[in-house]
């Protein structure tokens, strides 16, 4: 799909080859964007802005079960579930975040999690005191790790076989960690 | 020249016209506009990420680690934006494109630096940063329109200045696919092709999100037909780089690897408005197209 013009009516310019410092840098440029995106590929790292693209790469070959995350928000003791056709349905993209930060919590040291659910709560908060007032107000949030086996039609999405408490932060009754 | 180096220079400089390159930077700075304003505001990055999942990446890891304040980061993001939208419209456009490939590396990196790295804008943040080098302002630009209305020479009506950008454009993403199709054989091997894998990661998606469309799992359900698209998705990916090298594979590479690109975001809602659609644009002959229209 070569672009290029073969307009007999258009005449050649003056300015229209490129001088040799301009040709040095498209040299360089092609060299740093070749590089770059070599690098990233030959030792699998991620070097903003070049990347390997690893995205989907793991084998699930023979897996019969999945696990996922899954965060509760508690209000008084109760749990409530800050259920995915929630998050999905809500517009705002800082709900989308919300969501994708506590996925990520698999991949981050275990003993950052308590903190990382506090700065969810925060956020929680935050959230609700600028454009979503009409959020419940949590008290608290827990995360889980959910099991599931895999079935050919996902009929049992949302009920998984086993759910294991990562770990729990309640506010502080005193109003330690007051919300905005 | 040695017959390599011919074919170099034609593939890299031979004269184009400015249209191409210009209704290129048009609708990818245009689309990055609308992207940044529905998908990304400083309070999400801002409030949402906090130093407990705080994990720098790339060059992030030698910037200080204090995150910046809504405020702050408000205040870059806007700059951005405002670099988007003159490019987009062509006014100071070299100097938009390299403000906002510069704000954009921050922008759109520090996101990137909390466990996770998402990959919807890489491309076009390169491209961004070809742009800022390139004449990509000579046409369908304010600045044109400034030059002529001031009685300075006008653009060359052809040049090799308007065929690099372009053609850094096709490396640029003939590397990420190849990167992606690389990593599928290093981490997944042969059997992310051959077994029920791919079958396995259609499934898994619908685990994540309930209101995918049952194509996925019909196609899961049939396991050659999932380990053909599994071949064809890799195989699409690792041949990529021969779109640079052949028309006639081109033809074929390029509507393939776009049609590979809708059916992960048809199957498993992913990146389903990732400015990569966009960049396919840097493939379309337009000036060509529109002779031919022009001529019937």
């Amino acid at each position: 799909m070569p672009a290029q013009t073969r307009d007999p009516s258009l005449a050649p310019h003056p300015a229209a080859a490129l001088s040799p410092a301009r040709r040095r840098l498209v040299h360089a440029l092609i060299a740093i964007l070749l590089g770059g995106h070599l690098l990233s590929i030959a030792t699998a790292a991620e070097l903003f802005p070049f990347s390997y693209y690893p995205m989907f790469s793991r084998s699930l070959a023979g897996r019969r079960d999945y696990q996922q995350m899954a965060l509760v928000g508690v209000a008084q003791g109760v749990e409530i579930a800050l259920d995915r056709s929630w998050i999905r349905a809500a517009t705002s993209t800082r709900i989308k975040h919300l969501r994708r930060l506590f996925e990520r919590a698999l991949r981050l040291d275990a003993e950052r999690v308590p903190g990382l659910l506090r700065e969810l709560l925060r956020a929680y908060d935050e959230l609700r005191a600028s454009e979503r007032p009409e959020l419940p107000a949590l008290t608290g949030l827990r995360l889980y790790r959910e099991h599931y086996l895999l079935e050919r039609h996902a009929l049992n999405r949302g009920r998984p076989e086993r759910r294991e408490l990562i770990e729990a932060i309640e506010r502080a009754p005193a109003g330690a960690e007051r919300a905005p | 020249m040695s017959a390599w180096g011919r074919r170099w220079e034609r593939f890299w400089f031979a004269p184009q016209a400015p249209l191409d390159l210009a209704l290129c930077r048009i609708l990818l700075l245009g689309y990055l506009c609308f992207y940044n304003w529905r998908g990304r505001s400083a309070e999400t990055v801002t409030r949402l990420f906090g130093e407990q999942s705080w994990a720098p990446i790339s060059f992030f890891r030698w910037l200080p680690e204090a995150l910046p304040g809504p405020e702050t980061f408000g205040a870059l993001l806007g700059l951005y934006e405002l670099c988007l939208a003159l490019g987009c419209v062509g006014l100071f456009t070299r100097t938009a494109c390299g403000a906002g490939f510069l704000l954009g590396l921050y922008v759109v990196g520090l996101g990137q630096n909390f466990g996770k790295v998402a990959h919807p804008e890489h491309v076009s943040l390169l491209l961004l940063g070809v742009l800022a080098c390139s004449r990509a302002g000579d046409a369908l630009s304010l600045d044109a329109w400034w030059r002529r209305r001031r009685g300075l020479a006008p653009a060359p009506a052809q040049s090799g200045e308007y065929r690099w950008p372009l053609r850094c454009a096709w490396l640029v993403m003939v590397l990420m696919f190849l990167g992606a199709g690389i990593s599928k054989l290093r981490f997944g091997g042969l059997e992310w092709i051959f077994s029920d894998s791919f079958s396995n990661l259609l499934i898994v998606h619908h685990y994540r999100k309930p209101d995918l469309p049952g194509i996925g799992l019909w196609l899961a359900e049939r396991r050659g037909l999932a380990q053909a698209a599994a071949f064809a998705s890799v195989a699409l990916e690792l041949l990529a780089p021969l779109a640079l090298l052949h028309r006639r594979l081109r033809l074929l590479l390029v509507p393939g690897l776009f049609l590979m690109q809708l059916g992960i975001a048809l199957l498993m809602h992913t990146h389903t408005r990732s400015p990569n659609f966009v960049c396919y644009a840097f493939w379309i002959p337009w000036s060509a197209i529109g002779r031919r229209l022009r001529a019937r």
